[in-house]
């Protein structure tokens, strides 16, 4: 029996030894070979790093190292922390802060450091003990269980300090067995990988790839950023299943890419990680009159998702984009303002995750992890951890789950969910800035930085000082100095009336 | 020239300049000046949404019809570049 999700790859390698495994700007590497090279790095690791459950930050863009690195790592007993290797350096030092003990694998040039010690794959690739070294791995690992941390995947922090969001095998695993089944994914799928591997979606292209034998193509950056060389992309490498954000496929259907190209391959479109407007999915469903369409609703600390819709004939009389109904193993419970439990109809309340993909909390964080995970305030007999998302949804008569906000400042930006407070913290630490308010435009997706300054006449802030501090999708579109901030009863900044000033001006 | 109706084609001069105030205002770069040379995928735009409403833009303002093979990185390079684009793509009749 399978308990920790590295096993997939073993079972998967043994079945399709010679099938590509992940393909990146015309590399390649098959299940054998992967498997191969991420076993002699775990026994490299395991020499020179004889720890335990030690988090490895993965600092490297996203290729096929990197995913080999981030095996490795789950062989050697440790856990994976995949960061945006673009972030500015001091968030990257408070990512340091927040992990504590741990160890870096960046890559240079064809090497790979571990903590400055080089791994270099031709040289330390001794083939004459493979089996020893497999079953030594595979020894050690049963000590493993499946409760442990696979990976820590930090998000947005309202204080301006990021969060590590800790996933277990289990976790993983159980997300990946319903994926799986639900959308009926086999060898033969091609899977079009949009999500850097920072940003927990791709935990579903990695893991069906590792459990099914299906292939990845890591569709590179540049063709992302150009619809037209997206759908060229996805043509020539017959890719048959992509989960994307919405932002994405949105700016897809509205410049009609996709109807240049023979798609006919596409059989799979998912989306999730933030809200996909009903008008972009019905014209998908014009395009891909075949095609199983899926919307998909989850924050990282529930293990990517926890409810999911695949559209059919209802389509066309919905008014809203539903969430859709809880994933299996998952249980969906609404919470009043008072934090009670409620079941209702229509009736607008805090999304609650309980089920399989609760994550373990917050590394290094109890007070935090304390707050969002609670015990699951329907029964207090035994200890059950549920996670309060900060969504607001209701359960619609048509026994659809809906999203309608947030009870808190949190937006999502081309997928990425950002805290208002991690921008805001970073302008008042910039000379002459007194106070920032920042607001998302959902319609125009427009990140606003509102500032008072010491100085009537504080230029806005140049992006290379803000690059020192924010990774680009935090990036404000617009800056307005502002002489003093419209504040409630309580002094604080009153952002609802910031708004309505906002729009007035604008429109 | 009596009796020639063609009409005159838009003066790249023009294109440009519309293109640079567009990008100005809808993607501000605190601190830095646009120039019509000025790399906008490396050194201006942040996100695909440059990209995006750049193309919405030029479509509608200049009422000319992009061939979806045109949104390539060469021709996104510049505001030139893109001038070019439309010159090219706004007809001659």
């Amino acid at each position: 029996m399978n308990s920790l999700a590295i096993h997939y790859l073993k079972d998967t390698q043994r079945k399709f030894p010679k099938k590509i495994a992940v393909r990146d700007k015309g590399d390649e590497i098959s299940f054998g070979l992967l498997w191969e090279k991420a076993a002699l790095m775990a026994h490299w690791l395991n020499a020179h790093f004889p720890y335990h459950n030690r988090p490895v930050v993965v600092d490297m863009p996203k290729s096929i190292d990197a995913i080999i690195t981030l095996l490795a790592v789950q062989l050697s007993g440790n856990i994976y922390v995949p960061i945006d290797s673009q972030s500015p350096p001091k968030r990257k030092q408070a990512i340091y802060q927040t992990l504590g003990p741990c160890i870096t694998a960046q890559k240079q040039s064809e090497e790979i450091l571990f903590d400055g010690l080089i791994y270099n794959f031709e040289k330390n690739e001794t083939k004459e003990n493979f089996t020893t070294i497999e079953s030594f791995l595979i020894d050690r690992l049963a000590e493993r269980s499946n409760n442990d941390p696979i990976y820590i995947i930090f998000t947005s922090g309202s204080t301006g300090q990021p969060k590590g969001v800790t996933i277990s095998n289990a976790n993983v695993m159980d997300y990946i067995e319903w994926a799986a089944d639900a959308y009926q994914i086999t060898e033969r799928e091609t899977i079009g990988n949009q999500a850097p591997l920072f940003f927990d979606n791709s935990t579903l292209d990695l893991y069906l790839m590792l459990k099914t034998g299906a292939t990845l193509d890591l569709i590179p950056a540049e063709t992302l950023s150009f619809p037209s060389l997206l759908g060229e992309h996805l043509e020539k490498e017959k890719i048959s299943f992509i989960f994307w954000v919405p932002s994405l496929l949105s700016n897809m259907v509205k410049l009609d890419v996709f109807s240049n190209f023979d798609l006919g391959k596409i059989n799979k479109i998912l989306f999730a990680g933030e809200a996909m407007p009903l008008s972009v999915i019905k014209s998908l469903r014009k395009t891909f009159p075949n095609a199983l369409l899926s919307n998909l609703y989850g924050p990282t600390e529930i293990t990517v998702d926890a409810i999911y819709w695949i559209f059919g004939e209802e389509l066309d009389a919905l008014n809203a984009t539903p969430l859709g109904v809880p994933c299996a193993n998952h249980r969906i419970i609404f919470l009043d303002e008072n934090g009670e439990p409620f079941t209702e109809c229509d009736k607008v309340g805090e999304i609650c995750v309980s089920g399989a993909g609760v994550g373990l909390g917050y590394w290094n964080d109890s007070g935090k992890s304390d707050r969002a995970f609670i015990q699951n305030p329907e029964q207090d007999q035994y200890n059950e951890r549920v996670y309060k998302t900060g969504d607001l949804g209701y359960l619609g008569k048509d026994g659809l789950i809906y999203m309608v906000g947030r009870n808190d400042d949190q937006f999502k930006h081309l997928g990425h969910r950002i805290e208002p407070g991690e921008i805001e913290a970073a302008l008042e630490q910039l000379e002459g800035f007194t106070q920032a308010c920042v607001l998302y435009d959902k319609e125009k997706k427009e990140i606003l930085a509102f500032y008072t300054a010491e100085n009537k006449s504080q230029e806005p802030p140049a992006r290379k000082t803000l690059a020192e501090r924010l990774p680009p999708y935090m990036f404000p579109r617009r800056f307005i100095l502002l002489e003093e901030f419209p504040a409630n009863a309580n002094g604080k900044i009153d952002r609802s009336a910031l708004w309505k000033q906002y729009r007035t001006k604008t429109n | 020239m009596a009796g020639n109706l063609k009409a005159i084609p838009m003066e790249l001069e023009n294109i440009e300049k519309k293109i640079l105030e567009f990008i100005e205002s809808e993607f501000p770069n605190p601190g830095e000046e646009l120039l019509s040379d000025t790399n906008l995928l490396e050194d201006w735009f942040v996100d695909s949404f440059g990209i995006v409403n750049t193309l919405m833009f030029l479509e509608t303002e200049f009422a000319v019809k992009m061939d979806r093979s045109d949104i390539t990185p060469q021709n996104f390079k510049s505001v030139q570049s893109l001038s070019l684009l439309v010159q090219e793509r706004i007809p001659n009749s």
